[in-house]
């Protein structure tokens, strides 16, 4: 058991998604930089899709009331366990009753951390991850009470903990400007000039940023037509009729009636996904 | 993206000095552009090439016996070594002008007269194909079992053609150009004609036989007068018929069919939607329908490519008969002013009274298209015209669940709160979306959803059995 001592900015519980209910209108959900939580899990030697916690901006305070191994990927974010600092991208031992204190985050925009066996919450539809209007609670909250598997004892990961910190672990690097993309289903019906303003414009990330969409400014003039209600889907970048830029991202919609100009790959949702605002970016096909 | 006419391979001769070349190019796969021999020079075939460029067209040669005034229509008397190394000027010339474009050239098809030759004659095709392997990489058009495809299918690859708008005789030769009855001009005889060869691999001849034909690709000629009627009759008829399919996400495919709101195009989608989720059993995570699409999104691994293929090659046409189960569900719904907060202004909008739009909103069962933008969210079609409201130019920030409101040309119902931009109307008391059941919603797509228009009392009764786990909707089986 975790008790959550203070909650941070948003910290959400996630696994890889809700798969097979979007037919009924429900978002996929999961983790915004799936190969980060992927990572944070395998380096635990965990099940890529168990669940882990999700961070933005500033992480919360917890108190591990049982010792376990535990694993911080993704954003750069400053973690100390009873005041000592923890290495990211390492397997780490928590001794039962120590205090972890997640920071702000200083790089990127989502940290992640996994826990040996995999952090446990209410299932709902084959995913415990946390989504408005289908899970009973959308964030953990201060005193929420976050179960995990069983305690693992310590010397179950001390070979791979000195075998990752031998640094063979590829860290976050997310300054990369260049997000690959492809076509999406409207994009021919954009007039030639909005086609190659789209692929050499420098848009930058706005404020009006969350897990369901990111919105892009820039000083271009853009414009397409609204479409029939047609499926959308995380990377799908949507162009409004005004020439808003929104790349939805994994709590979007499943279905939505703007133009759907071009679609990232997984890869590409998961690098923007860790873009902070005003930071540029510029589409490129694959 | 497979280009052309929703994956039919449709080609046309171009270049031939015709304006309406850029009016076709958006139809087309492949064209086959003048290279001099019965039309053309390295200014118009440079001009075409660039065309067929802008729209992605591919681009071939388009040889012929060098007889300008006959615009190679005529059999010429000319030795096969003259015509070989005219042919081999053609192309030669016409390669150049794709190098300086730096375009592929894609194919090779011969022209009029000398199209006709080479399927029947075992040295003109064989002298053909001796100067196209100078050009390995590029294919060959030519009429399936004619002389010409013979000789070169061991040597090059070839791409069986077939007329769209040409009858045939019943040897599968074109009937002659001197003939009245040579071209096809109506849209409507050119659609059945590549649509039994698409469906049946046949084509009836000028004398009503029925006779095998294998094609990859179909031709409708530039010079045709009614070229373009035709190729806009046959997109109509296609779209209908077949879908776009193109890859959408790393994991997903989508097929779009015409972009209308309509009950026969639906229940193609729906119909297409039970066969691909039957035949990709094994490769599909799940689908999403809409009105005029489907997307199938697959299992990580699942080589998106490889479903294109397959579902290119299944029959999306036939509508499904045996439908699954449906129902008629009874909505019941309070339009008071406390629960209809847009009831009044869109009353003078439209210029209705209240009682009027409750009584024409609540008048006829709305289909279920399909479920999206939130969990549990109903799109309905088949509100009345009078009642149709564009949506409020500033979105309400908080809707409640159940409310239920005209959006353009549609009806639905929160289904739980959130931020929304339709006219609400009203409100109803049950919950149509509990995250618990399975599935999480007892309504489905395909079903119909009539609003019961109720008093607040009511309202409140039914909300109390709701909160109580006692209410269940009246449900009708639609035969």
């Amino acid at each position: 058991m975790i008790r959550v001592l203070s909650s941070g900015i948003s910290t959400t519980i996630q696994d890889l998604g809700r798969f097979g209910y979007r037919k009924y209108g429900v978002p996929l959900a999961g983790s915004m930089d799936q190969a980060s939580a992927i990572q944070a899990n395998l380096i635990l030697r965990n099940d890529r899709n168990l669940a882990v916690l999700e961070m933005l901006v500033k992480g919360p305070q917890i108190h591990f009331e049982e010792a376990c191994w535990v694993c911080i990927t993704g954003a750069t974010i400053l973690a100390t366990c009873d005041g000592t600092s923890v290495p990211m991208f390492k397997p780490f031992y928590v001794e039962a009753n120590q205090q972890f204190n997640l920071g702000r985050i200083t790089e990127g925009r989502y940290s992640y951390m996994a826990v040996k066996g995999g952090i446990l919450s209410e299932e709902v539809m084959g995913s415990l991850s946390h989504s408005n209007g289908i899970t009973a609670i959308h964030s953990i909250q201060k005193d929420t009470r976050i179960e995990h598997r069983s305690t693992q004892l310590r010397q179950d990961l001390l070979p791979l903990k000195d075998q990752f910190l031998s640094g063979h672990v590829k860290s976050n690097d997310f300054s990369g400007t260049i997000i690959l993309v492809e076509k999406g289903p409207e994009f021919d019906a954009l007039s030639l000039e909005n086609q190659k303003t789209l692929l050499t414009t420098s848009f930058q990330i706005s404020n009006e940023s969350n897990r369901m969409g990111y919105r892009l400014e820039s000083a271009v003039e853009l414009s397409a037509k609204e479409i029939i209600t047609s499926p959308v889907q995380p990377g799908t970048v949507q162009m409004t009729s005004s020439g808003q830029l929104i790349v939805l991202m994994r709590d979007a919609q499943t279905t939505g009636g703007y133009a759907r100009v071009l679609q990232l790959s997984a890869r590409s949702v998961n690098g923007i996904s860790q873009k902070v605002v005003g930071e540029p970016i510029k589409f490129r096909f694959t | 993206m497979d280009k052309g006419l929703h994956n039919v391979n449709i080609n046309c001769d171009l270049g031939e000095g015709l304006e309406n070349d850029s009016d076709l190019m958006p139809y087309l796969h492949s064209c086959n552009i003048a290279c001099g021999g019965h039309y053309g020079d390295a200014e118009s075939m440079h001009a075409s090439v660039k065309l067929a460029l802008r729209f992605n067209v591919k681009v071939g040669a388009h040889p012929s016996f060098p007889d300008r005034e006959n615009f190679g229509r005529k059999s010429m008397e000319i030795s096969l070594d003259e015509l070989k190394s005219s042919i081999r000027k053609q192309i030669n010339d016409f390669d150049v002008v794709c190098k300086s474009l730096s375009v592929k050239m894609h194919h090779i098809k011969l022209h009029g007269a000398l199209y006709n030759v080479a399927a029947k004659d075992e040295a003109v095709a064989q002298m053909v194909v001796y100067v196209l392997e100078d050009f390995p990489e590029v294919k060959l058009y030519a009429p399936h079992n004619s002389a010409l495809a013979r000789c070169a299918e061991s040597k090059l690859e070839v791409c069986y053609e077939a007329f769209i708008d040409r009858f045939y005789e019943d040897d599968l030769s074109l009937v002659h150009r001197s003939k009245s009855n040579a071209v096809i001009e109506s849209p409507k005889d050119s659609w059945a004609q590549l649509n039994a060869m698409l469906k049946t691999n046949s084509v009836t001849s000028i004398h009503g036989i029925t006779i095998p034909i294998q094609a990859d690709t179909f031709c409708v000629h530039g010079d045709n007068e009614y070229a373009l009627s035709i190729l806009n009759f046959i997109d109509q008829q296609l779209s209908v018929l077949s879908p776009m399919t193109q890859p959408y996400g790393d994991s997903g495919v989508l097929l779009s069919w015409p972009k209308e709101i309509r009950p026969e195009i639906y229940n193609i989608v729906r119909s297409a939607d039970s066969l691909i989720q039957n035949v990709l059993k094994n490769e599909i995570i799940e689908t999403v329908i809409t009105y005029q699409s489907l997307v199938v999104y697959l299992k990580l691994g699942v080589d998106r490519s490889e479903v294109l293929n397959t579902i290119r090659g299944l029959d999306l046409t036939a509508v499904d008969n045996q439908k699954s189960e449906s129902f008629q569900w009874e909505i019941p719904v309070c339009y008071a002013s406390k629960f209809g907060s847009d009831l009044n202004e869109l009353s003078k909008e439209i210029n209705l009274t209240e009682k009027e739009i409750i009584a024409l909103h609540s008048s006829k069962a709305y289909g279920v298209y399909f479920i999206g933008f939130l969990p549990g969210f109903l799109y309905l079609g088949g509100l009345p015209k009078e009642i149709h409201h564009p949506r409020k130019a500033i979105p309400s920030l908080t809707v409640p669940s159940g409310a239920v409101g005209i959006g353009g040309e549609q009806t639905g119902i929160y289904p739980m709160e959130s931020p929304g931009g339709w006219n609400i109307i009203g409100q109803t008391p049950v919950k149509l979306f509990n995250v618990e059941a399975s599935p999480p919603i007892s309504i489905q797509a395909g079903d119909k959803v009539l609003f019961i228009p109720i008093d607040e009392e009511t309202y409140y009764q039914i909300a109390l059995e709701v909160a109580e786990n006692q209410y269940s909707l009246t449900k009708t089986k639609l035969i």
